[in-house]
């Protein structure tokens, strides 16, 4: 399991959690283990950066490696949404053949490898769901999966003039710096799905705690990214 | 439902958000928020980096064992494919896995324009009290109906209060309420805890994208009775 470890500060919890990123991003770099839990978490991105750059002119190679990376952690994901272990494997299959086939499509300057893979495992994994719900609503109706179109994977919107490089530092040094309660939450909201109700029942919590460690490490997150404490 | 309504913000919040990027919002909320987000940089920004938390989590962390014959599967698949590389989408394939789009007005987000099956002005509109407003249903699910609303240039809205939740994207024109004033690209949030009469700016005619999860309630008995929102 990699998990990002090494890194132990409290930012969110404390007073310092008000200061500028700028800051922060000093404060993180001045330890050298934790300089390294972000170095290598750097390092995955831009691998599978080349991979996929690899992949995109019809490299086996590359597409063995990142398949080797990615299916068992999408099995993970697309179990945890409640699919079996036969249809995660289809469903695995089906977003790393898209990926092959939409490699040359995917740009590095808009989104990490991980988000332009998820996005295809997360709307290949609803529409599933979807479809699975609607045949248990027709009983017998035998409606075939049209597969994944370029629309589904080709979403972004153009003229967003941002650089995602710096977005990715600022989203590892966030999870980096999140609480052990902060992250737990946050991994069962975002890798289970969980919604807030069952992450309070399965903690045993309130649910006003629940909400609010998430509202408190997502507004936080808002303002890494945006510098607004609040929509405006 | 336990998220937070957004009122007068403008812009959905982190619950919403998180839900959207999660794949857990309804049909219609999906329409709404990624409609909002072709507006809305910020937004975008903010969507994007809640995709990168999600993708960074599920990238590092829980693999799951993957049976070793997927990946000769995925091999077989791939060289019957050719790469992607030699074997580009050309840009008829990509024309012809688009569905032909009937509505081409450039201020209607892409998202929604695929939906609709003509222009808007040609769209088999429903007339709502006089010929100043009328409504273009778009589907409905889950306890949830969307659809288009088209009010006149200084047009008024039914006083209406809200069972469930009403959420409105302003596509084309403006209007106030007691909650605030918005315009186009404002993504605005109502509750049962608010009642109100939104009045269309007198420049242009306002059109707007809702979706309801409990049917409103027209205050007066003659609207009452001609209440087509009554049904969910």
């Amino acid at each position: 399991m990699v998990r990002i470890n090494g890194i132990t500060s409290s930012f969110l919890k404390g007073p310092t959690a008000h200061k500028p990123v700028v800051k922060r991003l000093i404060l993180l770099a001045s330890t050298p283990s934790e300089q390294f839990a972000l170095t290598s978490l750097s390092k995955q991105v831009h691998q599978e950066m080349a991979w996929l750059k690899g992949i995109a002119q019809g490299n086996v190679e590359d597409f063995k490696h990142l398949f080797g990376f990615y299916a068992p952690r999408l099995k993970g994901y697309l179990r945890h949404l409640g699919f079996s272990n036969s249809v995660a494997e289809e469903l695995i299959q089906e977003v790393m053949i898209s990926v092959w086939r939409f490699a040359a499509q995917y740009n590095p300057s808009l989104a990490m490898p991980s988000t332009w893979i998820y996005r295809i495992a997360r709307n290949r994994g609803i529409d599933e769901l979807r479809r699975l719900k609607r045949q248990q609503a027709i009983i017998g109706s035998e409606q075939g999966y049209a597969g994944l179109n370029y629309d589904s994977i080709c979403h972004y919107t153009p003229g967003v003039e941002y650089s995602s490089s710096n977005d990715h530092q600022k989203i590892l040094l966030f999870l980096a710096e999140l609480s052990p309660n902060q992250r737990q939450t946050i991994e069962m909201f975002f890798f289970a799905n969980k919604s807030h109700s069952m992450i309070a029942k399965e903690l045993g919590l309130p649910l006003g705690t629940i909400k609010s460690r998430l509202r408190l490490a997502l507004g936080h997150l808002r303002k890494i990214l945006i510098g607004e404490e609040n929509p405006q | 439902m336990t998220h937070t309504i957004p009122h007068a913000l403008h812009h959905p919040n982190e619950d919403w958000l998180s839900d959207y990027v999660r794949g857990q919002t309804s049909e219609g909320m999906n329409l709404l928020i990624s409609s909002h987000l072709s507006f809305c940089p910020k937004c975008q920004r903010l969507a994007d980096g809640l995709e990168g938390l999600a993708s960074t989590i599920i990238a590092s962390a829980y693999p799951e064992p993957v049976s070793k014959n997927i990946w000769d599967s995925c091999l077989a698949k791939i060289q019957n494919l050719g790469s992607a590389a030699s074997n580009p989408p050309t840009t008829e394939q990509i024309a012809a896995k688009t569905p032909t789009i009937a509505c081409n007005d450039p201020a209607i987000p892409y998202n929604l324009r695929k939906l609709l099956p003509a222009e808007i002005d040609q769209l088999p509109w429903k007339y709502f009290v006089g010929k100043t407003i009328k409504e273009y249903k778009i589907g409905k699910d889950d306890g949830w109906r969307w659809g288009l609303v088209y009010t006149k240039a200084g047009g008024k809205l039914p006083y209406h209060s809200h069972r469930g939740i009403e959420a409105t994207l302003i596509l084309k024109g403006r209007f106030s309420d007691n909650t605030g004033s918005y315009k186009a690209g404002d993504f605005v949030m109502c509750d049962q805890t608010i009642t109100h009469q939104p009045m269309m700016g007198v420049e242009d005619d306002c059109l707007c994208l809702y979706a309801l999860n409990a049917p409103i309630q027209f205050k007066g008995s003659f609207l009452r009775l001609a209440n087509p929102f009554l049904r969910i």
